[in-house]
C-alpha cells in the first residue's frame, strides 16, 4: 500500500483567500468555497476547514493557541527572509500589517534556503498538511527552549512558503485572518458538493449542531457521504449547539405564538453552561461552547453529586448568590468572579448556583429530539435537587395575567425576565437554532435606584446556615401617610455586617408580636412579626414592579406593587421614627423620575 | 546488549552542543558501520551531518541499526559534567540511554529516548570553488574579530587570499587570511568567488570547533558554505548553511 496521502497544495488554498477577501456577496463566497472543496482531498478537508477559520480545533476542544505574539513573528519573517528585526519591523509601521509586511520582504529576500540546493525536485511546495501540523507543533511546543522552537518552525515554513502564502500564514498566526466566511456559507458549499441534493444542507446543519465541530462534520460528510451524518449522534464531551430563544413583549402575544399553553421559567442572569457528565468526568461549556470547567470547580462537584445517571448532558444557569440568604446576585458579580486568579479565592467571595432548565442527553438516550415536557420530566427523575443544584423556578400556564405575575416575580427576585417554552410535542431541543418555540420575556424598561431610602422593619425570616440563630433577612417596609399604614417593598438579607447579625434577635426582643401588625398591609407571610418602630437606610440596584409588595399596590399597574430589587442594608437610623421613614409617593416617584428604556446589553443574550 | 564508548568525553560534548543549537531533537542512527545523524533546522537554513565510524570508538558493540531519538538540551545538560580525562560511554536500553563518565569515578545518567522519525535528506550537491583549512583557534578569532559589528558574513576568496568581511548596522570589520601567514593551512581556489551568510548560524555551530584541531570551509559564489569539522580517525562533523542573497 502506498504510505502517500492525498493533500492540497497550499497554494490553492492562498488563491481562494485572496479571492474571498475581494468579496462579500455570499453567493460568490459560496462559489469559490465549492471550487476549493471540489480539489480538496477527503484527508485533508477537516484541515482546511479549520485553517479557514484561521484556527487548527474548534474553540471548544481547549487546545493551546498557536503562542507567537509579535515580536516572535518578526524574528520568524527576519530568519525566513534574511532581513534584520529591525528591517520587519520598519515595514511592518509603515504597512501597518504583518502579513503583507511578510509578503513584500518575501519578495525581496535575502536568505536562501537550503533545500534549494538539493537538486531538482527536492523543493516541496507547501501542503495544506505540512502548514496544518507545523501550525500544531508550533502551538503544543512549551516548555524551556518553546520560544526558539516555534519561531524555527514558522521560521521554517515562511521560508519555503511563495510571497503570497507568506502573508496568509502571518495573519492565521496572528490570528487575523478575516475572511467572512460564516459557518452557513462553508455548510452551504460542503451541500453542493458533496450532497446531491438540496436536502442535504439540513444534514449537514443538524450534524454540526450536534457537535460543534466543521472540520469533523467535513471529513465525515467527504469520506462516508450523507448518510453516514444522518447516523450521527451526540457525544458527552462535545458540546451541543445551544437553543436559543425568540423575544417579545407581552403575555398575551407569546401565547398566540406558543400554541395556547407554556412552560414558563425564569431567565436567571448568570452564565449559560452545557454541563457533561461521564462517570466522574465533568466538562462545562460556555453558551458560545468555550470549555469552562476549570472556571467552575464547584460546579463540577454538584454534577457529580446531583446528576444521577451515569451520562448526562444538561443545561442551566450559573448564578452568584449571596451564601447566607440565597438570594441571587447580579450579573456582575460573577463577572468579578471570572476575574480573580486564584479561583479557590473566587469561589468562596462569589459562591454559585445552578438552576437547570433542560436535558438534552442521558444514559444513551438522546432527548433533544423528545418534547419540552419529556425533557424536563427526565431532567427532574436524575437530578437529585439541592440549595446549589437545582431545576429552574417554573410553571405552567394558559393565562397572561399568571405570565406577568410570574414575570414581575422573577425581576424582583434578580432574575432578567422569563422564558416561555411551547409545550406542544413538536416542542424538541433545535439546536443551534434560534426560533419561536422558546420565546424571553425582558423588560423593557427599568428604573435605577439612585438613592437610600429609609425603611421601617415589620418582620423577619429565620436565618440558616451561617445565619442559624438570628435573623436571615428582615421584611422593609415604606409609610404610607393617607392609610398610616406600613407597605412592604423588600425583603433585605445582604449588607449586615457579622456584628449587626448577632444584635438582630436581642434588638427586636420586645418587638416580637405574634401576628401581622393591623398597620402592616403585606402580603409576604414572615416568619416573626414585629410592631414596626425600627428604621434602616437602605438601598437597591431598581425600583421594580412587584406582585409580592404592597407599596402602591395596583396603582401603578394591576396586580403588581413597586419594590426594591438587590435591597442591601446600610445602617440603623435610630434617629428616625417609623412615620418619618420614606413614604410610598416618594418610592412611587423615585420610580417614575428614574424609569428607562432598558439597553440591550452587549453581551450574548 | 549495545554498549559503545568514546576515548574523549569531552569533544563528544562539543559536537553534541553545536548540534543542540541547531536542532532540539534528532534521531542518532548507530548502526554495524557507526554512528550517524543527518538534520536540518527548522527553519531550513542550516543542516547538521555527523559521521562517527566504528573506528573512532574505544569500544563498539551495535548490532543491526537502532534509531535513537534524542533531546539535545537534556543530553547537553548531562554532557556538561564530563572533566578533562573522561572517557564516554553509551548504552542503548528499552527506550532509554545511558550516558556514562568512566574516568577517575563512573559516573552514569539515564534518558528517556524520544519516539521521533528520521528526516531522511540527501546531501546538497554543490560545486564548491573553494577550499580552505585553517586551524579552529583561527576560526574562533575570527568570528570573535568581527562579532561586535556584523550581522552577515561575507567570504571572499581570489588567488591566495581569503577575506572575511563582518557587515551590520554598526559597521564593517575585515579579516585577511592568507597561507603565507600562516593563518591558513590550506587554500585551494578554483575560481573567484564571494557569498554572504548571517553570522548568527556560525556562532551556532562554533562550539564544535573545540572537538576538532582544524575547521575546513567550502563555499562558491552565492552557494551554500560547507564546515567541517575533522576527528582523528575518519569522524566528522560536517555544517552546511544556506546563504544569504544580496
Amino acid at each position: 500500500m502506498s504510505a502517500v496521502t492525498s493533500d492540497l497544495e497550499f497554494k490553492v488554498l492562498v488563491e481562494i483567500f485572496a479571492k474571498l477577501e475581494l468579496t462579500t456577496k455570499r453567493t460568490e463566497m459560496t462559489a469559490l468555497l465549492v471550487q476549493l472543496f471540489r480539489k480538496t482531498p477527503a484527508e485533508v478537508i477537516d484541515k482546511v476547514v479549520y485553517l479557514m477559520q484561521g484556527k487548527l480545533y474548534p474553540d471548544w476542544m481547549g487546545m493551546p493557541e498557536l503562542g507567537i505574539g509579535e515580536r516572535l513573528i518578526i524574528r520568524a519573517i527576519s530568519m525566513a527572509t534574511g532581513f534584520s528585526d529591525s528591517a520587519v519591523e520598519k515595514e511592518f509601521k509603515r504597512l501597518g500589517d504583518l502579513g503583507k509586511a511578510a509578503e513584500i520582504l518575501k519578495a525581496k529576500k535575502r536568505q536562501a534556503a537550503l533545500t534549494a540546493f538539493f537538486g531538482i525536485g527536492a523543493v516541496k511546495p507547501l501542503t495544506v498538511t505540512r502548514v496544518y501540523s507545523t501550525l500544531d507543533k508550533i502551538a503544543k511546543t512549551s516548555g524551556p527552549g518553546s520560544i526558539d522552537l516555534k519561531v524555527k518552525l514558522l521560521g521554517g515554513l515562511l521560508q519555503d512558503a511563495t510571497a503570497e502564502e507568506a502573508k496568509y500564514l502571518v495573519r492565521i498566526v496572528e490570528g487575523r485572518l478575516r475572511l467572512g466566511v460564516a459557518e452557513a456559507t462553508m455548510m452551504d458549499a460542503l451541500a453542493i458538493v458533496y450532497g446531491k441534493t438540496k436536502l442535504a444542507r439540513p444534514v449537514i446543519e443538524r450534524a454540526y449542531n450536534l457537535c460543534s465541530d466543521l472540520g469533523y462534520v467535513a471529513k465525515v460528510l467527504a469520506e462516508k457521504g450523507v448518510e453516514a451524518l444522518k447516523t450521527m449522534t451526540v457525544t458527552v464531551g462535545r458540546p451541543i449547539r445551544p437553543m436559543l430563544a425568540e423575544r417579545l413583549s407581552s403575555p398575551r402575544e407569546i401565547l398566540m405564538k406558543t400554541g395556547g399553553k407554556v412552560l414558563a421559567e425564569y431567565k436567571y442572569d448568570g452564565e449559560r453552561a452545557q454541563i457533561h457528565k461521564k462517570g466522574d468526568r465533568i466538562w462545562i461549556f460556555s453558551r458560545r461552547l468555550e470549555n469552562i470547567t476549570h472556571q467552575y470547580p464547584d460546579v463540577q462537584d454538584f454534577a457529580r453529586k446531583h446528576i444521577k445517571a451515569n451520562e448526562a448532558i444538561v443545561e442551566g444557569e450559573i448564578v452568584c448568590i449571596d451564601p447566607d440568604t440565597g438570594e441571587l446576585r447580579p450579573f456582575q458579580e460573577l463577572m468579578r468572579r471570572r476575574r480573580k486568579h486564584d479561583i479557590h479565592v473566587a469561589m468562596k467571595e462569589y459562591p454559585v448556583s445552578v438552576f437547570l432548565f433542560d436535558l438534552l442527553y442521558a444514559d444513551g438516550v438522546d432527548y433533544t429530539q423528545k418534547p419540552i415536557i419529556e425533557r424536563r420530566e427526565k431532567l427532574k427523575s436524575i437530578i437529585e435537587e439541592s440549595d446549589r443544584f437545582r431545576l429552574a423556578e417554573a410553571i405552567v400556564t394558559d393565562n397572561p395575567d399568571e405570565i406577568e405575575e410570574f414575570f414581575l416575580k422573577a425581576i424582583e427576585s434578580g432574575c432578567e425576565g422569563i422564558v416561555a417554552k411551547a409545550i406542544h410535542q413538536n416542542a424538541i431541543y433545535q439546536a443551534g437554532a434560534r426560533g419561536w418555540l422558546w420565546i424571553k420575556y425582558k423588560r423593557d424598561y427599568k428604573s435605577e435606584m439612585m438613592d437610600t431610602v429609609d425603611l421601617v422593619a415589620v418582620g423577619a425570616f429565620h436565618g440558616k446556615g451561617r445565619r442559624a440563630g438570628t435573623y436571615g433577612a428582615l421584611l422593609m417596609a415604606a409609610y404610607d401617610p393617607e392609610a398610616d399604614m406600613f407597605r412592604t417593598v423588600c425583603k433585605v438579607g445582604s449588607g449586615f455586617t457579622d456584628e449587626v447579625l448577632e444584635k438582630l434577635p436581642e434588638m427586636f426582643k420586645d418587638l416580637i408580636i405574634d401576628h401581622k401588625h393591623p398597620r402592616v398591609d403585606s402580603k409576604m407571610e414572615a416568619d416573626i412579626w414585629f410592631v414596626p418602630q425600627i428604621v434602616a437606610e437602605v438601598i437597591g440596584a431598581e425600583i421594580t414592579l412587584s406582585p409580592i409588595h404592597t407599596c402602591y399596590w395596583g396603582k401603578v399597574k394591576p396586580g403588581a406593587g413597586l419594590a426594591i430589587r438587590f435591597p442591601r442594608f446600610i445602617r440603623w437610623r435610630p434617629d428616625k421614627g417609623p412615620e418619618d421613614a420614606t413614604t410610598v409617593h416618594e418610592i412611587l416617584e423615585m420610580y417614575r423620575k428614574q424609569l428607562r428604556r432598558v439597553e440591550e446589553a452587549a453581551r450574548p443574550p | 546488549m549495545s554498549r559503545i564508548v568514546f576515548s574523549d568525553a569531552r569533544a563528544w560534548r562539543y559536537l553534541m552542543t553545536a548540534i543542540g543549537k541547531i536542532i532540539e531533537e534528532g534521531v542518532l542512527r548507530f548502526t554495524e558501520e557507526g554512528v550517524t545523524l543527518r538534520a536540518m533546522d527548522p527553519s531550513h537554513i542550516v543542516m547538521v551531518d555527523l559521521s562517527m565510524p566504528r573506528a573512532v570508538f574505544e569500544e563498539y558493540e551495535i548490532s543491526g541499526v537502532k534509531n535513537v531519538g534524542i533531546n539535545f538540551n537534556d543530553l547537553v545538560k548531562i554532557l556538561r559534567r564530563t572533566t578533562k580525562n573522561d572517557r564516554l560511554g553509551l548504552e542503548l536500553r528499552e527506550e532509554k540511554i545511558a550516558v556514562m563518565f568512566l574516568g577517575s569515578s563512573e559516573r552514569m545518567f539515564v534518558l528517556p529516548t524520544l519516539s521521533i522519525s528520521e528526516e531522511k535528506l540527501p546531501e546538497p550537491r554543490i560545486p564548491f570553488k573553494v577550499s580552505a583549512r585553517i586551524t579552529s583557534s583561527t576560526f574562533r578569532d575570527v568570528l570573535k574579530d568581527v562579532d561586535p559589528v556584523a550581522e552577515t558574513l561575507r567570504f571572499v576568496c581570489e588567488k591566495e587570499v581569503f577575506k572575511v568581511i563582518g557587515k551590520g548596522s554598526r559597521g564593517e570589520a575585515e579579516v585577511v587570511l592568507t597561507e603565507e601567514s600562516g593563518a591558513l593551512i590550506d587554500l585551494s581556489v578554483e575560481e573567484k568567488a564571494e557569498a554572504s551568510y548571517s553570522i548568527e548560524y556560525f556562532k551556532n555551530i562554533v562550539p564544535a570547533s573545540q572537538a576538532s584541531d582544524t575547521t575546513t570551509i567550502k563555499f562558491a559564489t552565492n552557494m551554500p558554505c560547507r564546515l567541517d569539522f575533522e576527528l582523528a580517525g575518519e569522524g566528522r562533523l560536517t555544517f552546511y548553511i544556506a546563504p544569504r542573497v544580496d
